[in-house]
C-alpha cells in the first residue's frame, strides 16, 4: 500500500469514538435526481458521511484458478488511477477535500465506499466516478500487485497460524472455488490473472443495476443524492455478477497434527460450525464467544496464560467462510512442551462454558465490554452504513441491521446460556489442528507434514 | 515491541486494501474537548484532564519517560518490568473479575499504562495509577514465569518476522552499545537471562511519579476528578527525586553499511537510518511541527515526496516510507524503509533513493507542496477535531511526548502554521547530509 494511503489507514484505525447519532436509527428512503433509491441514516454530529454501494452477486463466474482476481481487481481499480488523471493527483485531490474511497469484495457482493464531508460530497463522488467509470488498469500496476500478493501469501503460509488455517480449509472446503479465494493457494495461480480478466470483472461488476445504496452521516439527502448520481455517472445498467455454488463446509471431529521440524513454535486452532451470522441469536453467540476468548479476563486467556502460563495471547472469534458457513474458532501460539496440556485445558474451558453457561457474576462484566463494542459500531457512519448494506444482502430491513445495539443491550443471561448450549458445537465435533515442530506434541488422529495433505484427514 | 519510530518495515509489505482514504474519522459525537491542566494537584510532573461527556467510559493513561534505552544488561528489561508492574497494579480492585480494561506498552523511550472503565471504577483506576510506583507485589515464582510469557510474546511478534530481526540489527549497527540500539522485546536468549531482581532495581531507579504524566479522558468533569485525584495522589510514594536525565553521546556512525542474508524474506529490504542535530535556533515547537509536516510531505504523492518519483512514476520501489522522531537527547532521527520493485536490482534502487535524498537536501522542497500539504493536514485536523473527541487525546499524548506539555486540538491546528518552507528545508539538509547515516540491506538470496 502506498505510504500516504497507509498513513491514512493507520489514522483510521488509531482513532475511535463513541456517541450515538442525535436521532437514533431513523432510516429514511430517498431517490436521487437520476432515480437511484438509497437509504439514509442521518447522524447530525458525524464529521463525515459514508455512502455504501453494494453490488449484489459473487465472482462465481471466474475459473477457479483465477479466484483471487476478486481481491486483486478492487485494489487495481483504485491504485491504478483513472484515465482522467494519475493516481498521485487523484489521491492528493481526495486528501485536500477530506475524502476517501474504499472497495472490497465479499463472497456475495462487491462493496464500494464513498467517504466525504458535507459540502464536498459531490467533488468526492466525481473522483470516485473517475476511478469507477474510467479506470486506467495499467499493466505495470497489475504486475506489481501480483508480485506483492504472491509474496504476502508466501510469507503467511510460512507462519504457524497461516499453515493451520490452510489445513482447515483443505479439509473443510473440498474443491469449492472459494478455497482458492480464501487460501490463495497455490499462489502461482495469482500470476495467471490478466488485464483482460480485470476488465471483464469491471464490466460485470460496476453497474447502476443490482445495486443497494446506503448512506450514514451528516450530509443532507439532497447532497448525497447528487453525489450518488455523480459517482454512478456513465456506468452500465446491467450487472453480470454471479453467485458461487453453495459451500458445505466440513469440520472433521479430529485432532490433526501438522508436524514440521523446521518450525520454532507451536500453534493450536480449534474450529467448528455455527448458525449463519445473520440468523437470530447472533448477539448471544457473540457474547458467548466474548466470555470464552476475547478479553484478558476471558476464560481461555485466564486458563492458558494466567494459570497454565503457556501463551501470550489465546483468543476466540466468530467469522465465516461464506454467507451460510459461519465458524467459531479459538487460536493462538502455545509453548511447545505444553501443547497437550493446553489442548486439554481448552477442552475443559470450552466444555464448561457450553454445559454450564456464563456465571451470574461473570455476565455483567462480559456484557459491559460487548455492549460498548456494539455502541461503538453504531456510532460510526461507516459501520452504520455497512450494517444497512449487510441487512439488505441478507434480505433483512435496514432497521433490523441497525437493531444490533439494542439487541446486544437487551441480552439476558438465561437466553445467552440457552443459545450457547444449543448452538455452540461440541468440542469433540470440532476440528483441532496443532502445528508443531514436535512430532510427539499431541496424540493425533491424523499426522501430516504439510497443509496440502490435510484433505486426507477428513 | 520496538516502537522506536514506528513499524515501518512490515512482514507483509503491501497491505491489501483497495483504499484511497484521506482521513476517515467516521465518528459521531460532540468532539470539542477542552484541556484542563491539573498539575497543581501535585505528585506527577503533569496532570491533564480532557472531559469528553459523550464517551461511555473514562481512559486513564500514565506515561513514564522510561524505556529500554535506559536499561542495561540483557535486552528486554524495561518491557519485562512493564509486564510485572501491570500485573501487580492490576490488583487495585482486589481479586476476581474487574469492570475495567487495562493494558501497557513499552518503547525505547516511554512506558505507558492504560485503564478504561466507567466513572464508578475511577477509584480503582487511580489506585492502579499510583500502584505503578510501588515495587511490584508479586511472588518470585510468578515473576520468573512471566519471562515465559514474554518469550511467547517474542514468538508472536518477532520469531516469524524477519523484518523485525533486520530492524533490530540495523539499529544495533548504527547505535552500537548505546541504549538506542537495544531491542525492546529482547531476544529469546536475553529474555531467559532477565531476573526479577534486575527488574525491581530498574523500577526503583526509574519509576518516579515526578517524571511521569497522568492524562484522563472521558465523561468526567474537573469538579468530579479533583477530589478523587487529591485523595489518591496523597498515596504516591515520595521517591527520592528523579534521576537527572542522562543522555549519553551518540557513537559515530560506522563507515560501512550493514548487509544481512535473511532467507525467510520474500523480498529484499533496505533501511536507511540516521540522525542529526536539530537545526540551530529553531524553537522546539517549530521543530516538532516541522517534523510532522516534513514526514507528511515525504510520505505523500506530491512533488517533493519520496513516493512520487520512486513508487508512482518510475516503479523503482514497491514500498517506501519514512518516519522522523525527536530523540530524548534533542537530535532528530529518521528511518526510511523500502523494497525494490519488480526486477529492479536492490543496489540500483538504493542508489536512486540515496540520490533523491541528496537532491532534496540540495534543492529543497517545492513551496507549493509545502503549502498544499499543510492545507491538507489542517483540513483533516479540523475534520477530526469536529468529529472525534479522541483526536484531542491523540494530540495531547503526542505533544506530551515531544514537547513535555499537552497541547489542545486548537493549539495543534495553529502550530501547523509555524514551520516555514525554509524551516523544512533546513531540516531536510540537516537530516540528509548528516554524517550519521547508515544503509542496511537484507537480501533473501546470498548476495
Amino acid at each position: 500500500m502506498p505510504p500516504f494511503l497507509r498513513l491514512a489507514m493507520a489514522t483510521l484505525c488509531a482513532l475511535m469514538a463513541l456517541a450515538l447519532p442525535a436521532t437514533a436509527f431513523e432510516v429514511q428512503s430517498h431517490k436521487t435526481p437520476n432515480g437511484h433509491s438509497f437509504s439514509l441514516l442521518t447522524m447530525r454530529e458525524a464529521g463525515q458521511t459514508v455512502v455504501h454501494f453494494a453490488w449484489r452477486g459473487g465472482d462465481g463466474y471466474l475459473p477457479a484458478e483465477k479466484g483471487n482476481l476478486t481481491e486483486l481487481a478492487p485494489v487495481l481499480l483504485v491504485q491504478g488511477g483513472s484515465t482522467d488523471m494519475p493516481i498521485t493527483e487523484l489521491g492528493t485531490r481526495l486528501n485536500a477535500i477530506g475524502g476517501g474511497l474504499l472497495f472490497y469484495t465479499g463472497t456475495d457482493a462487491l462493496h464500494g465506499l464513498l467517504i466525504g464531508v458535507a459540502g464536498k460530497m459531490v467533488p468526492t463522488a466525481q473522483l470516485m466516478n473517475a476511478v469507477m467509470a474510467r479506470p486506467a488498469f495499467d499493466e505495470r500496476w497489475l504486475k506489481r500487485l501480483q508480485r506483492s500478493f504472491v509474496e504476502n501469501v508466501t510469507a503467511d503460509q510460512a507462519t504457524t497460524g497461516g499453515q493451520a488455517w490452510r489445513a482447515l480449509r483443505e479439509m473443510g472446503m473440498g474443491n469449492h472455488p472459494l478455497k482458492q479465494v480464501r487460501s490463495k493457494t497455490p499462489a502461482e495461480n495469482i500470476k495467471k490473472i490478466t488485464i483482460a480478466d480485470v476488465k471483464d470483472w469491471h464490466q460485470r461488476s460496476l453497474s447502476t443495476g443490482n445495486l443497494g445504496i446506503f448512506a450514514a452521516g451528516n450530509a443532507s439527502a439532497d447532497e448525497i443524492g447528487q453525489a450518488i448520481d455523480a459517482a454512478l455517472q456513465g456506468l452500465p445498467a446491467q450487472n453480470k455478477r454471479k453467485d458461487y455454488p453453495r459451500l458445505n463446509m466440513r469440520y472433521p471431529g479430529k485432532t490433526i497434527l501438522l508436524h514440521d521440524p523446521k518450525l520454532t513454535k507451536s500453534y493450536i486452532l480449534v474450529a467448528g460450525p455455527l448458525p449463519k451470522n445473520y440468523a437470530p441469536n447472533q448477539e448471544a453467540r457473540e457474547l458467548g464467544m466474548a466470555v470464552l476468548g476475547v478479553s484478558d479476563q476471558s476464560r481461555l486467556h485466564t486458563a492458558l496464560r494466567k494459570e497454565l502460563r503457556a501463551t501470550y495471547a489465546f483468543s476466540a472469534w466468530i467469522s465465516d467462510f461464506s454467507r451460510d458457513n459461519a465458524v467459531l474458532y479459538f487460536q493462538g501460539e502455545i509453548a511447545t512442551p505444553q501443547v497437550a496440556q493446553a489442548l486439554q485445558t481448552i477442552k475443559a474451558s470450552y466444555t464448561s462454558l457450553r454445559q454450564d453457561g456464563i456465571g451470574a457474576v461473570e455476565f455483567p462484566f462480559a456484557k459491559r465490554l460487548y455492549a460498548n463494542r456494539a455502541k461503538t459500531l453504531l456510532s460510526q457512519p461507516r459501520d452504520a452504513a455497512n450494517m444497512m448494506a449487510e441487512a439488505w444482502l441478507t434480505n433483512r430491513s435496514p432497521a433490523q441491521g441497525l437493531g444490533y445495539g439494542l439487541r446486544a443491550a437487551s441480552l439476558e443471561r438465561g437466553t445467552v446460556n440457552r443459545v450457547i448450549a444449543a448452538e455452540f458445537p461440541s468440542f469433540d465435533s470440532m476440528t483441532k489442528i496443532v502445528v508443531s515442530p514436535d512430532a510427539k506434541a499431541i496424540k493425533a488422529d491424523c499426522v501430516i507434514t504439510h497443509f496440502t495433505q490435510a484433505a486426507r484427514c477428513r | 515491541m520496538r516502537r522506536f519510530i514506528g513499524q515501518f518495515v512490515h512482514p507483509g509489505f503491501g497491505l491489501w486494501a483497495a483504499a484511497l482514504l484521506a482521513l476517515f474519522w467516521g465518528f459521531a459525537g460532540t468532539a470539542r474537548a477542552d484541556l484542563h491542566d491539573l498539575t497543581r494537584l501535585g505528585g506527577f510532573k503533569k496532570i491533564y484532564l480532557l472531559p469528553a461527556p459523550n464517551e461511555p467510559e473514562i481512559d486513564v493513561y500514565v506515561m513514564l519517560p522510561v524505556g529500554e534505552a535506559q536499561a542495561t544488561g540483557p535486552e528486554g528489561l524495561a518491557h519485562y518490568l512493564e509486564h510485572l508492574v501491570a500485573s501487580s497494579a492490576d490488583q487495585a480492585h482486589g481479586s476476581g473479575l474487574r469492570a475495567r480494561s487495562h493494558n501497557a506498552w513499552t518503547s525505547p523511550f516511554w512506558t505507558t499504562y492504560w485503564n478504561r472503565a466507567p466513572l464508578a471504577q475511577m477509584d480503582d483506576m487511580l489506585r492502579y495509577a499510583t500502584a505503578l510506583f510501588q515495587p511490584p507485589d508479586l511472588s518470585d515464582a510468578f515473576m520468573r514465569s512471566e519471562r515465559d510469557i514474554v518469550a511467547r510474546e517474542f514468538d508472536l511478534r518477532v520469531a516469524d518476522t524477519p523484518s523485525a530481526s533486520f530492524a533490530k540489527a540495523a539499529y544495533r549497527h548504527l547505535y552500537g552499545a548505546h541504549g538506542y540500539g537495544r531491542a525492546v522485546v529482547g531476544t529469546s536468549d536475553s529474555i531467559a537471562r532477565l531476573t526479577p531482581a534486575d527488574a525491581l532495581a530498574f523500577h526503583a531507579r526509574h519509576y518516579t511519579p515526578h517524571e511521569a504524566f497522568l492524562l484522563i479522558f472521558g465523561p468526567i468533569t474537573p469538579e468530579e476528578a479533583t477530589p478523587l485525584l487529591a485523595r489518591h495522589l496523597a498515596n504516591l510514594p515520595q521517591n527520592a527525586g528523579p534521576q537527572p536525565p542522562q543522555h549519553q553521546p551518540l557513537p559515530p556512525a560506522p563507515k560501512a553499511g550493514l548487509q544481512m542474508h535473511l532467507p525467510a524474506l520474500t523480498r529484499d529490504q533496505v533501511l536507511v537510518l540516521g540522525h542529526a542535530p536539530a537545526p540551530p535556533n529553531m524553537p522546539r515547537r517549530t521543530l516538532v511541527y516541522a517534523m510532522i509536516l516534513l514526514e507528511s510531505i515525504l510520505n505523500s504523492a506530491q512533488p517533493g515526496s519520496l513516493a512520487k518519483p520512486l513508487y508512482y512514476d518510475d516503479f523503482v520501489v514497491s514500498e517506501i516510507s519514512i518516519a522522523l522522531q525527536l530523540l530524548p537527547g534533542g537530535q532528530i532521527a529518521f528511518q526510511l524503509g523500502f523494497s525494490p520493485d519488480g526486477d529492479m536490482p536492490t543496489a540500483q534502487a538504493t542508489m536512486r533513493v540515496q540520490q533523491l535524498l541528496q537532491d532534496l537536501a540540495q534543492n529543497g522542497l517545492p513551496d507549493a507542496t509545502v503549502q498544499s500539504q499543510r492545507s491538507i493536514l489542517q483540513t483533516n485536523s479540523r475534520i477530526a477535531q469536529q468529529a472525534n473527541a479522541r483526536f484531542a487525546l491523540q494530540v495531547a499524548m503526542n505533544s506530551l511526548q515531544n514537547l513535555g506539555e499537552a497541547l489542545d486540538a486548537n493549539d495543534h491546528h495553529m502550530a501547523l502554521h509555524r514551520p516555514s518552507t525554509a524551516d523544512l528545508n533546513a531540516l531536510v539538509r540537516a537530516l540528509f547530509t548528516s554524517p550519521s547515516i547508515i544503509t542496511a540491506t537484507a537480501t533473501k538470496d546470498i548476495p
